[in-house]
């Protein structure tokens, strides 16, 4: 009996994953009541799969300036001479930031002075720019298309790193985008440390550390 | 936050893209055409851009509203309810009320998502597999069986006793799915 009520069951989520939504009418109340019930949990695992793809694969976020330029980075020197001359401080020009919609913390804006930032994307910059009455290109400086960046390129947009990130994300618990900083700066620390590992050994190393945290489950500690 | 310059739709875009693609995806789901979410995603953000809702209370849910909207209108169920930018903009403007259960909705589905996502802890690495591969990505029953070396029904048993733990988790803090 048992036997039965979970084949029912398995025929009906497979029936879900290939869009078919359909419950028998043979079965009794119990049974279509669960299969409902896992389903609506499915449901709610497929929904968590279909957000927004990570930063750098959303053509929306390209157009609206929100994916960070490689070739250009935010000038720390720059950015602290600007806010200088205009009396701005960094508490004002976060505050100026979160009223135009920006999740920007004073911290942010402190960082961004001293150490400047890669991630900051033309968007924000422009912004910053408007606030400040300066311009992108007297913010920023251009970082070129070093080999190493183009290296890096190369190994992100391939189909593998984008399933590593998937991996990554459920492992974690966190967005593709997160996923996808944290995979890319441990690709990077690579690439820099000067040892030219080729694309299919950093995605190898890259493999191996998602697997080997995949082993010790979710609540494993960072690696 | 009522008025918006125009180079900040970026802001807003970032804040609220996930829940856009999410209310798209859903629409197109049943369809099977889930991968143009992306498209309905970009008419959404295209027609606000061009005309922009004023007095707007809550972006979350003018922008989820519009987004539903456009993946709707993929479907082809937009003869009852095309209406050029402008008069969307209008309704939206004062149906801002009405468009909070949509929100309501959303918000709870993203806080069940995220218990979901939590309780996946409470699987081993395979079911986690299976879950991902199989239910979350709907790869075919064969190709997932083969990967992890079982046979394709043994992936739909792990599929019912990962959705199974799952349930149970979720009913245990009083989250329904």
């Amino acid at each position: 009996m048992n036997e039965d009520r979970d084949a029912a069951v398995e025929a009906a989520i497979d029936r879900y994953v290939q869009g078919r939504r359909s419950v028998s009418e043979q079965l009794d109340e119990d049974q279509r009541s669960e299969i409902s019930a896992l389903l609506a949990v499915a449901d709610l695992l497929w929904e968590e799969a279909h957000g927004a793809p990570p930063l750098a694969d959303d053509p929306v976020a390209a157009m609206l300036g929100l994916v960070p330029d490689p070739t250009r980075s935010l000038d720390p020197r720059a950015l602290a001479r600007v806010t200088r001359s205009a009396g701005i401080k960094p508490s004002d020009l976060s505050q100026a930031l979160t009223e135009r919609g920006w999740k920007v913390s004073t911290g942010d804006v402190f960082n961004w002075q001293t150490k400047g930032s890669q991630e900051v994307s033309p968007a924000l910059i422009q912004a910053i720019a408007e606030i400040t009455g300066s311009t992108i290109d007297s913010l920023t400086v251009d970082l070129g298309a070093s080999p190493a960046s183009v290296e890096l390129r190369a190994v992100t947009d391939t189909p593998r790193f984008k399933a590593l990130v998937v991996r990554w994300a459920q492992l974690r618990r966190t967005s593709p985008d997160l996923a996808t900083s944290a995979l890319t700066a441990r690709l990077a620390t690579s690439v820099h440390r000067g040892g030219q590992p080729d694309a299919d050994q950093m995605l190898n190393s890259l493999e191996a550390l998602v697997a080997a945290l995949e082993e010790d489950g979710p609540g494993a500690s960072n690696r | 936050m009522s008025e918006v310059p125009p180079s900040d739709w970026a802001a807003l875009y970032q804040q609220h893209r996930d829940a856009m693609y999410r209310v798209a995806a859903r629409v197109l789901r049943d369809a099977g055409r889930a991968d143009e979410a992306e498209d309905a995603v970009m008419a959404a953000m295209d027609s606000l851009m061009k005309s922009p809702p004023t007095n707007v209370k809550n972006w979350q849910a003018v922008m989820v509203t519009v987004a539903k909207h456009r993946a709707l209108d993929l479907l082809g169920s937009a003869a009852a309810r095309h209406e050029v930018a402008t008069d969307e903009a209008r309704r939206l403007d004062s149906t801002v009320d009405g468009l909070a259960d949509d929100v309501v909705e959303l918000v709870d589905r993203q806080r069940a998502g995220a218990v979901v996502w939590d309780k996946l802890a409470l699987l081993d690495v395979r079911h986690r597999a299976v879950v991902r591969d199989y239910i979350q990505l709907g790869r075919p029953r064969q190709q997932v069986a083969a990967e992890l070396g079982v046979t394709p029904g043994r992936v739909s048993q792990m599929a019912k006793e990962a959705l199974r733990i799952l349930r149970e988790a979720l009913e245990s803090e009083g989250v329904k799915p």
